[in-house]
């Protein structure tokens, strides 16, 4: 009886201890995955917000210089491009086109001394760097969580565990290479 | 005499960093005293400073809320807004619970600041308004180059405008607003040396706080034992301890919220 009793034990020891190894790592996952849709969401907010404000901008920048057209249409389509990508590569992409969009906005909007002092614009801007500035933020504490939780499925006992529990390394919220090279802008010919 | 050795490393590093502008980001200096006003820039007078932590130790015990200076010499190849999150996040200002701090950031070289606003004063501080009180009364002090008028103020529409988002009727503190500006010639690289050297002889010789003005002064002094109520980093509960402790942050942090300006 004694002789039979021993393997068993041993058998479900090791197994016990298996399982509590599990639990913890299981756990990481789950905390890892949590603060990455955390930080995700900081980054989606900011991308709402730069969205919101985008419409108001380009309705004040019409009313001092209507007469440019293409660069305010670049902006439109760039919003509306930036408010249907869905994954954060897509999303990172059209937001940096919006960017450059914006940018070319800005340079035109050099030439209008009266729109650059307009009040509602200055508080347009600052608040639209503002949203850029807490975008910079949120995509670094949003990149820093995904590296960190990649790093966990990858590696060794976690990137068998990780398979097994269903877990899947996340993406970065990074533009592609090639989506990164500046759009080439004309600035050669006037305005009107 | 270790005081001697530190004073030459201290005078010697801040040569060779006047001279030879480095590219990597610089480091947040090591906060010193009350919270409220890190001035490494050299700044404001010690009458200023010490008025500017009543008031803002009296917003504290009243709101919560903390507002906060620092000023720098460089930014050593940083951008202000990078460089401002990160100080903000380690100052760690405002209650952690609420994350309601604001940071004034001024750096002297480029002549750029930037206002980090905490996550729970966004409502109270929203970008454009941060972006108005800077055009109003930062900015044009700083080009009248009366820096410590520009700072005062500004802390004073900050302290003004948490007061009325909390609605606490503490002290009224009646921020003034500068006359048409006259600009005057910019302030000589030598007066900013002799400030900044007389900033590190008064912090070397007064012998607390963390000299913050360059890794050599920091690292030296790491031999010297400094104990007492006040060190810092300790504590993170917001402020309020007994008598003789600095206040430090209430571990507050910011989702890189503001505005910013050049001068």
């Amino acid at each position: 009886m004694k002789k039979g009793l021993i393997p068993i034990l041993v058998i479900v020891g090791i197994i016990v201890v298996l399982a509590l190894m599990l639990i913890p790592s299981y756990n990481g996952f789950v905390e890892g995955e949590e603060n990455v849709n955390e930080a995700y969401a900081q980054v989606d907010n900011q991308l709402q917000r730069r969205l919101d404000l985008i419409p108001n901008l380009v309705k004040t920048v019409e009313a001092f210089a209507k007469q440019e057209r293409d660069v305010i249409a670049s902006v439109t389509e760039a919003r509306a491009k930036l408010a249907g990508a869905n994954s954060p590569q897509d999303q990172a992409e059209a937001n940096d086109e919006l960017s450059g969009a914006l940018s070319r906005l800005l340079v035109v909007v050099e030439n209008y001394p009266d729109l650059k002092s307009d009040a509602n614009f200055r508080q347009l801007m600052d608040e639209l760097a503002g949203t850029e500035n807490r975008l910079v933020v949120a995509r670094q504490d949003y990149n820093t969580e995904v590296a960190s939780f990649n790093k966990k499925v990858k590696r060794f006992p976690g990137a068998m565990l990780a398979g097994i529990f269903g877990f899947d390394e996340k993406e970065y919220f990074k533009a592609d290479a090639a989506a990164q090279d500046a759009p080439v802008v004309d600035f050669g010919g006037d305005g009107e | 005499m270790m005081t001697k050795g530190a004073l030459f490393i201290g005078i010697a590093l801040l040569f060779f960093m006047s001279l030879t502008p480095t590219i990597q980001a610089a480091t947040v200096p090591k906060p010193t005293g009350d919270i409220y006003v890190q001035d490494f820039a050299g700044l404001l007078s010690s009458d200023q400073k010490a008025e500017l932590n009543r008031i803002a130790s009296q917003l504290e015990d009243g709101t919560g809320a903390q507002i906060a200076v620092l000023t720098i010499d460089s930014l050593e190849g940083e951008d202000i807004e990078g460089f401002s999150n990160r100080a903000f996040r380690e100052y760690e200002l405002g209650s952690a619970e609420e994350n309601n701090g604001v940071m004034l950031i001024i750096s002297m070289e480029e002549r750029e600041l930037w206002v980090e606003v905490g996550y729970g004063l966004e409502g109270a501080l929203p970008d454009g308004k941060v972006g108005r009180i800077l055009d109003e009364f930062t900015v044009p002090y700083m080009k009248q180059n009366a820096p410590d008028e520009a700072i005062f103020n500004t802390m004073k529409v900050f302290y003004e405008e948490i007061a009325k988002e909390y609605n606490w009727d503490g002290e009224s503190v009646n921020p003034v607003q500068p006359e048409s500006s006259n600009e005057g010639g910019g302030v000589s690289m030598s007066t900013i040396i002799m400030i900044i050297i007389i900033v590190i002889l008064f912090t070397i010789f007064s012998n607390r706080g963390g000299g913050g003005m360059g890794p050599g002064s920091r690292g030296r002094r790491g031999g010297i034992p400094m104990i007492g109520p006040g060190s810092f980093g300790g504590g993170f509960g917001s402020g309020g301890g007994g008598g003789g402790g600095f206040r430090s942050g209430g571990g507050g942090s910011s989702g890189g919220g503001g505005a910013g300006r050049s001068f």
